[in-house]
């Protein structure tokens, strides 16, 4: 408002300049006709001409100035009048567009326009004695009031402009273009102050939306913003558009299903359904696009016209993918470059042990199973990391066939009575069902209770028992591994299936093991829809378990799956 | 039933090949011919007319596949049947050797004590599907 008035007044200024220049002109023709006159007077003989010349040009000036005069007070006033009554009509105007309030010195509301109402979205009577706090949100911890900071400056009477943040009766945030007048009586007291606000949401929703735009524009992902019923197109960023040759104006006419050639519907709405169940906050899948491969991110959004909107990002993973690729062959490779040399190693002393090349005397013996054990622990570590590089990569296949389980527990004491008996460590198989089957990947699920029987027996006593156990907790089999080892203290609990980690034996006996063993196994059960996990009591010792969803007893009919499962 | 007597095995590691040839004469009572690499079995194979391949899948220059394959073009050996050995690993490359006809596919590290008994279920029971 201040700033109209000045405009005003520059405008009354530029006024008046004008009338002053026309007055110039009218008096210059004016003092023309006298000069005329004395021209004549000169031609008549009269008076000399420099006489004539002189009277003239004081007569000119006299008149002019006595006419000037009473015509600039007659403008002047015509301008006053048009002043005030501009000031009436700002004052209209001002009333109509801005939001008006005026409080007392303590911020105590005395009166406000309809537009404070109506902008606020309070009754009369509801605003009228509350303070201005009312439409301040309360700020974050830390930052400075803008209530405070207007109340502070009108006290040292000053104007206090700004914009702010404020909030409506029903929580609608809004930008506020402000101004706080003091007013003061004229002995100086502050008595009053007005207020005048502007509602400049709009622009400065408009300019974080043109702000946003243009950063979405700019990504190297793309964006694709969508009805969620129709999955009409509402935005698309540029590389978006770039992709699909496309004008966001043309984008605005097509679906979501237009942006891919391969995109399926039904299968579409399938994977964001737990968006709206809320199960999940942003759905990822990995896709092969018309380029090459993508990951898709889909999150939902309601937007502010409340209409729930997808928002999908784009992102090309076909370098991802091709370093994957070429990182898994070179670990295949390296595999098989340590796997070759162990070959050789293991067979040999393996035909050591056996006698196979001449009877070993007991000390040599004694050397060569060292060797032999070490030469497995080896083996088990490339294994390992072959296998955590193969989850890594999303690359670990998983065959799933029926397996009986009680024939599947069997063979696991059977496979790691050796090592059990090296700690001499013995395994008792109980609770063995006959008709329990799960659909699994045999030799990956051995190598998940492996992994546990081979742990209990690491950390048993000597001369100590492992317990696998069978149960049937209603939809899922449980299958457990139990030993009286040290236990695991509660702290090692959120560690225990993360990569490389040992947690700190409670018994201070640091055992053998690559830390890689139950992340590998975690994978496993969870690729079968399992879950894995332990109890344990510190001195008494641990349980880790691991559920797996029970299937109907199959017929093992088919003649491949018989082979199959021989060959295994 | 015929009776597995004569193996025909190539794999281009000489380690591997001492340990296995022990494995198989020594522990199975099995005759053993060794090549070091595919050419040499192809010219091998025709006068030494082995019951079966044992073939090692990762060679250079030629392959186990590529080398089984140009083995079944020699006539007579058509129906030698083949068991791959492998330090690869590769759940998705086991599969696939089955799939071409192998009767068997062997990881290394492969236990010497238990190879002869490892071939001889898999011929039984190629055997016995015809």
């Amino acid at each position: 408002m201040l700033q109209s008035i000045r405009r005003n007044q520059i405008a009354i200024g530029v006024l008046t300049l004008a009338i002053g220049v026309a007055f110039g002109f009218y008096s210059l023709g004016f003092g023309s006709v006298l000069v005329a006159a004395e021209t004549w007077s000169f031609y008549s003989g009269q008076l000399p001409m420099g006489t004539a010349a002189l009277l003239g040009l004081l007569l000119g000036s006299l008149v002019l100035a006595l006419t000037r005069r009473g015509k600039i007070a007659k403008l002047q006033s015509l301008v006053m009048d048009k002043q005030a009554r501009e000031i009436y009509f700002q004052d209209r105007a001002l009333n109509a567009h801005a939001i008006v309030s005026i409080t007392d010195p303590d911020s105590k509301i005395l009166s406000v326009n309809d537009n404070f109402l109506k902008t606020f979205e309070y009754e009369r009577d509801e605003i009228i004695g509350q303070t201005h706090e009312l439409i301040h949100p309360s700020p974050y911890s830390g930052a400075v009031s803008v209530f405070n900071d207007i109340f502070e400056a009108v006290k040292q009477n000053k104007v206090w402009s700004g914009e702010h943040k404020a909030i409506t009766k029903t929580g609608k945030t809004l930008f506020m273009q402000c101004t706080v007048v003091p007013l003061h009586d004229e002995n100086g007291n502050h008595v009053k102050n007005v207020s005048m606000r502007t509602d400049v949401t709009e622009t400065r929703l408009a300019e974080a939306d043109r702000y946003l735009t243009s950063m979405l524009d700019k990504l190297q992902d793309e964006v694709y913003i969508y009805n969620t019923d129709d999955l009409r197109i509402s935005y698309m960023n540029e590389t978006a558009l770039n992709r699909c040759e496309w004008t966001l104006k043309l984008a605005r006419t097509k679906r979501i299903t237009h942006t891919a050639s391969n995109f399926e519907e039904c299968l579409f709405r399938k994977h964001v359904e737990p968006l709206f169940n809320g199960e999940k906050e942003s759905v990822v899948i990995e896709t092969l696009h018309d380029k090459g491969f993508v990951e898709i991110n889909t999150r939902l959004y309601v937007g502010p016209d409340d209409v729930p909107v997808f928002v999908s990002v784009l992102r090309d993973i076909t370098e991802r993918k091709e370093v994957d690729r070429a990182r898994m062959e070179s670990v295949s490779v390296v595999s098989h470059e340590l796997r070759t040399p162990l070959t050789s190693i293991k067979g040999a002393l393996r035909l050591l042990q056996s006698g196979a090349a001449g009877v070993l005397e007991p000390g040599a013996a004694a050397i060569v199973d060292v060797a032999d054990r070490n030469s497995e622990r080896l083996l088990k570590v490339v294994n390992d990391i072959l296998d955590f590089e193969k989850i890594r990569a999303g690359k670990m296949d998983i065959n799933k066939r029926p397996v009986k389980l009680s024939d599947f527990i069997m063979d696991a004491t059977t496979m790691n009575k050796g090592y059990g008996d090296e700690h001499q460590v013995k395994f008792v198989a109980t609770g063995l069902e006959n008709d329990a089957f799960v659909s699994g990947d045999s030799d990956r699920l051995m190598q998940v209770i492996s992994n546990l029987m081979s742990n209990a027996v690491k950390y048993s006593p000597k001369n100590g028992t492992v317990v696998v156990n069978l149960k049937d907790t209603g939809r899922k089999w449980r299958i457990s591994v139990s030993d009286n080892g040290p236990g695991i203290p509660e702290s090692a609990r959120a560690s225990m299936f993360d990569s490389f980690v040992q947690s700190d034996p409670v018994d201070g006996i640091i055992r053998k093991g690559t830390g890689l063993g139950l992340p590998i196994a975690k994978e496993i059960v969870e690729r079968h829809a399992g879950k894995i996990d332990f109890v344990s009591t510190v001195g008494e010792g641990s349980t880790f378990y691991f559920e797996l969803p029970k299937i109907e007893s199959p017929e093992l009919e088919n003649p491949k799956d018989r082979a199959q499962l021989a060959a295994e | 039933m015929a009776e597995l007597q004569k193996i025909l095995h190539v794999d281009d590691d000489d380690d591997i090949r001492i340990i296995a040839k022990m494995a198989l004469e020594v522990v199975g009572n099995l005759t053993v011919e060794q090549c070091s690499s595919g050419m040499d079995a192809l010219e091998v194979a025709p006068q030494y007319k082995p019951d079966l391949f044992l073939l090692d899948v990762m060679m250079p220059v030629m392959g186990g596949e590529e080398t089984w394959q140009k083995l079944r073009n020699i006539p007579g050996m058509e129906n030698v049947p083949a068991i791959f050995m492998t330090a690869k690993a590769q759940d998705a490359a086991t599969g696939a050797l089955i799939e071409l006809g192998a009767i068997a596919v062997i990881t290394k590290p492969f236990d010497p004590m238990e190879l002869c008994s490892q071939i001889r279920s898999a011929w039984d029971r190629h055997q016995n599907s015809g």
